[in-house]
């Protein structure tokens, strides 16, 4: 598995390294930490090359704690910041690197660019072929990058692989997924797989209903989806939820649950519902939500 | 030999029915009719009498049968004590109304899968099938979970006697871990539960009766707090037993419950 | 002089893995062999000779974690990578306890498997090229 946490350089950021840290330390991931600073805070040629000092010393401060949260005599990640070097990397671009990793070994890197986020994040994830997505939010209401709504919104709306936008760090009871439709990919199944694995919790499989009721295709789906993970042992719940109700819904179930939705390329929700409130949906929502691809 | 009635149609929700009434029907002596109704086809015409009629009742049946049988087929249910599938024509209620009438059933069970909004469950206990239903309990299978431990809740609504003897008549054994609760409705934004029976000697009563049947419940508490805390409470089980007036037309506490608990729902005909 | 591709068993109880991994991996010169019931696999194994073995964890019969020690203790040259779907800190610790050549938390890319059997592969040659009579 492949990780990307996107990081905007906010020390308050750190809620979500240390759940990207969760996530890599059970599923032994290879993990980018992935810092922007925007481009007028990036003057060019200071510092000889160098990324802006506070920016640096707060990704640093990332990846250092990143070390700490895997550290183990066993972790497959470097064991401190003495084995990394910065790499030469063009204008607006600073690599701080391991050496090539050893078998069983994992990558852990940092990368620190300037310019626009959500057009580095997805150009990232699309180049290191990411499986996922981390990308913070501030805590409560609202989902912000740097004070803006629209780098959260236009990640969740066109990454290719999954995103966890993370609000707070949580132990949830239960990964709720919300379900219009019957594209469900395996790797979004594997990913659910996971989470439920490392947070100990039930699985909350919820269909979608349309003003028709809950479409055939999707009540056969859901029944797949109980009988795959009936035979992998994990308990899963089914429940249905009218579109119309989706919002208040997941403001509900968000309070103590990871709430995940379902986002294949035949959803309803992906082309009409959430290309528009999507980004709201994930702002007005208290706590994480994953979007599975 | 507790006979129970199993309605089905080809979806998720009847998936679930039945191999909830295979799994208890392996812990309790049950036999199993399944039936299902097919509804015609309302925008399409249909045949006036005699032997058209009839030649076309016929044939909506069987082309349902091959589907019911072969969906039966698939989830396991050919086994014995499983009587084959009945396939009945017309309005869904008044033909499940007239085959529990006839087949003097002791348990009704359907699947239907929980929604967020209560006020499905609500439409679904006020249906005519549910206020008219003969036997003396329903099965309402809204999930896939291993009938492993059962919460009996009680409330000042309820008349404990005729709900312990429809649980009994069900449940005629201890299957499964039993917890009984007294639950205190209120609008409080906590639930609390106390790990003692309440002081009531009808509460007693029904417990004794319980225990005279051999079930012996592993905790009685009192539990406040609104509905929907309350089924937030009691995620822990497998089923959740209860009991509804069949005269009541209002919105109830326990109905709303019942109705947002994730779990199986018994039904019990206060 | 060409070398002799290597052979690799895949093993994972959900075929849709199996069908993804194998054309993935023939198109890159390797022998491949799928199986999704593991008393099949080590079947397989105990009657051919494998340079790389990918196997998933959790499955119904004999888990992954048996059939890795099954196959370090018969043929101990062979590399296993081992791949699942419900990864603890634990399970991939006893996995490199037990010898596995690496470990793989799903979803992966095909991208990312190949790095790793390329990995494996180079091993795996370098170890022929030390003692070639031995590996025939």
């Amino acid at each position: 598995m492949r990780i990307l946490v996107a990081l905007n350089g906010s020390p308050s950021s750190i809620h979500m390294v240390r759940e990207a840290a969760q996530l890599a330390r059970n599923t032994w991931a290879d993990v980018t930490l992935l810092g922007i600073t925007p481009v007028d805070s990036s003057p060019p040629n200071h510092n000889g090359g160098e990324p802006p000092k506070g920016f640096r010393q707060v990704m640093e401060g990332f990846l250092h704690d990143f070390l700490e949260m895997v550290n183990d005599s066993e972790s497959p990640y470097p064991q401190s910041l003495t084995e990394y070097k910065w790499k030469d990397a063009d204008k607006g671009a600073w690599d701080l690197d391991c050496q090539q990793p050893a078998p069983g070994k994992k990558q852990l890197t940092l990368r620190m660019r300037a310019g626009n986020a959500a057009k580095i994040i997805l150009g990232h994830a699309q180049v290191l072929e990411s499986d996922i997505i981390v990308i913070g939010c501030g805590k409560g209401v609202g989902c912000t990058w740097d004070g803006s709504l629209e780098v959260p919104r236009t990640i969740v709306n066109n990454a290719s692989c999954s995103v966890f936008a993370v609000k707070e760090e949580k132990q949830p009871r239960m990964v709720v997924c919300c379900l219009d439709n019957d594209n469900v990919s395996q790797a979004s199944l594997e990913l659910v797989n996971q989470l439920v694995t490392i947070y100990h919790a039930e699985l909350g499989l919820v269909g979608v209903t349309g003003a028709e009721g809950l479409k055939e295709e999707v009540d056969r789906k859901m029944g797949q989806l109980l009988d795959y993970y009936a035979g992998s042992d994990i308990r899963a719940w089914v429940q249905l939820v009218e579109a119309s109700s989706l919002e208040s819904f997941i403001a509900q179930a968000a309070q103590k649950d990871l709430v995940a939705l379902w986002m294949g390329k035949q959803s309803f929700l992906d082309k009409i519902f959430f290309r528009q409130r999507l980004g709201k949906l994930i702002e007005t929502a208290q706590s994480s939500v994953l979007i599975l691809r | 030999m507790i006979n129970a009635l199993v309605a089905i149609d080809l979806d998720l929700g009847s998936s679930l029915a039945i191999r909830y009434a295979e799994s208890i029907s392996d812990l309790i002596d049950m036999t199993v009719q399944s039936v299902h109704v097919v509804v015609p086809d309302k925008s399409g015409p249909e045949p006036g009498m005699g032997w058209v009629r009839k030649t076309w009742e016929t044939a909506m049946k069987n082309t349902d049968r091959e589907d019911i049988e072969r969906f039966l087929e698939l989830e396991n249910a050919v086994r014995p004590r499983f009587f084959k599938p009945k396939i009945l024509l017309g309005d869904r209620q008044e033909e499940l109304l007239h085959e529990l009438q006839a087949g003097d059933y002791d348990l009704f069970i359907e699947g239907a899968l929980p929604t967020f909004n209560p006020a499905d469950f609500n439409a679904l206990v006020n249906s005519r099938l549910y206020k008219l239903m003969p036997c003396p309990a329903a099965m309402i299978v809204k999930n896939l979970v291993t009938p492993q431990k059962a919460a009996l809740l009680l409330d000042d609504d309820i008349d404990y006697s005729p709900l312990v003897s429809s649980f009994l008549s069900v449940l005629n054994k201890p299957v499964m871990d039993l917890d009984v609760y007294y639950c205190r409705f209120g609008k409080g934004s906590d639930v609390e539960v106390v790990s003692q029976a309440p002081d009531s000697p009808l509460f007693a009563k029904a417990v004794d009766k319980l225990k005279e049947a051999g079930w012996e419940p592993k905790a009685c508490r009192e539990i406040t707090g609104s509905p929907k805390e309350i089924s937030e409470a009691l995620r822990e089980y497998s089923l959740a037993a209860s009991a509804l007036k069949h005269s009541s037309n209002k919105k109830n506490p326990m109905a709303e419950t019942l109705g947002r608990v994730l779990s199986s729902v018994l039904l019990c005909w206060g | 002089m060409e070398q002799k591709p290597l052979r690799i068993l895949i093993l994972d109880d959900e075929p849709i893995v199996c069908k993804r991994l194998q054309p993935a991996l023939e198109k890159n010169g390797y022998e491949v062999e799928i199986f999704t019931s593991s008393m099949e696999a080590v079947q397989r194994f105990r009657k051919a000779q494998f340079d790389i073995v990918v196997t998933d964890l959790k499955m119904k019969e004999l888990d992954g974690l048996q059939f890795l020690t099954e196959v370090k203790d018969s043929s101990p040259n062979t590399e296993v990578i081992v791949i699942t779907g419900f990864a603890t800190m634990e399970t991939a610790k006893e996995s490199f306890r037990k010898g596995g050549f690496d470990f793989l938390s799903k979803p992966f890319k095909i991208g990312e498997m190949l790095e790793v059997i390329k990995r494996a592969e180079a091993k795996v040659r370098q170890r022929q090229a030390e003692s070639p009579s031995r590996e025939g």
